[in-house]
């Protein structure tokens, strides 16, 4: 079993594993192996117990929570707060500031932030399970500071033992970044920022967008509305239990690897692919917008509608 | 099976092991794969998920052969996880038994009905 040992590293390290998430992995295989020759396995059986390490390092990058391991330098620590029992709400206000939200193995939640001299003008706080970060309002010629002196940047670590029952982002222009976020109800509204989600799960997603591009990677939702005017939508590798509703005006969509109950789409003249995009049911609209959904498998998709005015609607 | 339903229920198959006992986790694969065609491959991720997930927590204890096995133990999170899968299972295995068998349990009687319906 030592060739299953070394191959199970190799597999891991090829997969962004971590030093210290490799080593406790293999200490416990070493474990479990050891345990197994104990009870008298033959090397056919034990090879059938511990599989095929290229799987079992897939599936472990699937599973293991995406926890952020290093710190940018120019952040420092702002505040830290333990979290208290009970439901949890993050309510999150901005303008132009950047932020990342990501998972920490520790039990606080904590805030950092670039310009540790520029934070009089945003409130923080952590009052009865709900974390607050707002700008305040402004005028005159404070208003105009971000602009000699750059903008300040945030990011927030979350347990990754913690659910947050509501979650609300709203911002101006600020690009944002979601990396394996657990919320219950998740509520994102920009207009020109960009924003990343990475292996979060996020039960009921709604977002709203003017300008500002929207890329999705291995997550799972409950359901997702999604409305843009402009800006454009990539999902891809995630599965959405409910429904997955698009509403875009002149934004492009791309759909890729994904699988949902009801397809909601509706396009003025932005066009929307899906490639290996398997609804159950599937409701279409679009004015001049193209529709083209092509899928490897064949599994039936009934199509409640499908309307263009002069778009093309297409299902392969 | 789907990938995401075979997970979800072998996660309600770890969790139900921990609920009545501490175990090492070789002893879960055991008792598991007892029951069930499941192996290393498909329990250890879920187990090591679920413990990051503050589901479990783990503890060394020394075994008569010698070497310490790290032991699962579940928390009381967990615990209240456990119920809410359980209750979730039982209601949809439930509704499955009363649709498959609606016709009685007899396969004789099912296809006598089958033949005389379609001959």
């Amino acid at each position: 079993m030592k060739k299953f040992i070394d191959d199970l590293k190799q597999e891991l390290s090829k997969r962004g594993m971590s030093e210290a998430e490799i080593t406790e992995i293999i200490a416990d295989h070493e474990e479990m192996i050891s345990a197994a020759i104990q009870e008298g396995l033959s090397e056919e059986e034990l090879v059938s117990k511990f599989g095929d390490p290229k799987h079992l390092a897939d599936e472990l990058a699937g599973e293991t929570p995406k926890v952020k391991q290093d710190m940018d330098d120019e952040f420092s620590l702002w505040q830290e707060f333990t979290p208290t029992d009970g439901k949890q709400t993050v309510e999150v206000k901005l303008v132009s500031e950047d932020i990342e939200y990501y998972l920490t193995k520790k039990n606080q939640i904590e805030v950092y932030a670039n310009r540790p001299k520029r934070l009089t003008p945003y409130q923080l706080s952590y009052d009865n399970g709900t974390l607050q970060l707002k700008r305040n309002k402004e005028g005159g010629i404070i208003s105009f500071i971000p602009f000699r002196f750059g903008e300040v940047s945030f990011k927030i670590g979350f347990p990754m033992t913690m659910t947050i029952a509501d979650f609300s982002h709203t911002s101006v222009n600020s690009d944002v970044e979601i990396a394996g976020i657990h919320a219950e109800r998740f509520k994102l509204v920009t207009t020109n920022g960009d924003v990343q989600i990475d292996s979060a799960k996020l039960g009921d997603a709604t977002w709203n967008t003017v300008n500002g591009d929207i890329q999705v990677h291995s997550s799972q939702f409950k359901s997702i509305a999604s409305t843009q005017v402009s800006g454009d939508f990539e999902l891809h590798d995630s599965s959405i239990s409910e429904t997955l509703k698009i509403h875009t005006v002149s934004g492009d969509a791309k759909i890729e690897n994904c699988d949902c109950d009801l397809l909601d789409l509706e396009s003025v003249s932005g066009d929307v692919v899906g490639k290996n995009l398997y609804p159950q049911k599937a409701s279409l609209k679009s004015v001049s917008g193209d529709i083209l959904i092509c899928n490897q498998e064949q599994k039936p998709i009934q199509v409640i509608r499908s309307h263009s005015v002069s778009g093309e609607i297409q299902i392969q | 099976m789907n990938a995401q339903f075979k997970r979800g229920i072998i996660e309600l198959c770890v969790l139900s092991t921990l609920a009545e006992a501490d175990l090492y986790g070789y002893l879960i694969i055991q008792k598991l794969s007892e029951f069930i065609d499941v192996n290393d491959n498909t329990i250890y991720p879920i187990l090591r998920r679920l413990t990051l997930e503050g589901y479990f927590e783990t503890y060394l204890e020394e075994s008569r052969e010698g070497a310490p096995r790290k032991y699962y133990q579940m928390t009381q999170k967990g615990f209240e996880y456990y119920l809410i899968l359980r209750e979730e299972w039982n209601a949809f295995i439930g509704g499955v038994y009363q649709i498959i068998n609606q016709g009685g349990k007899k396969n004789e009687e099912i296809y006598r009905r089958f033949k005389t319906r379609t001959e």
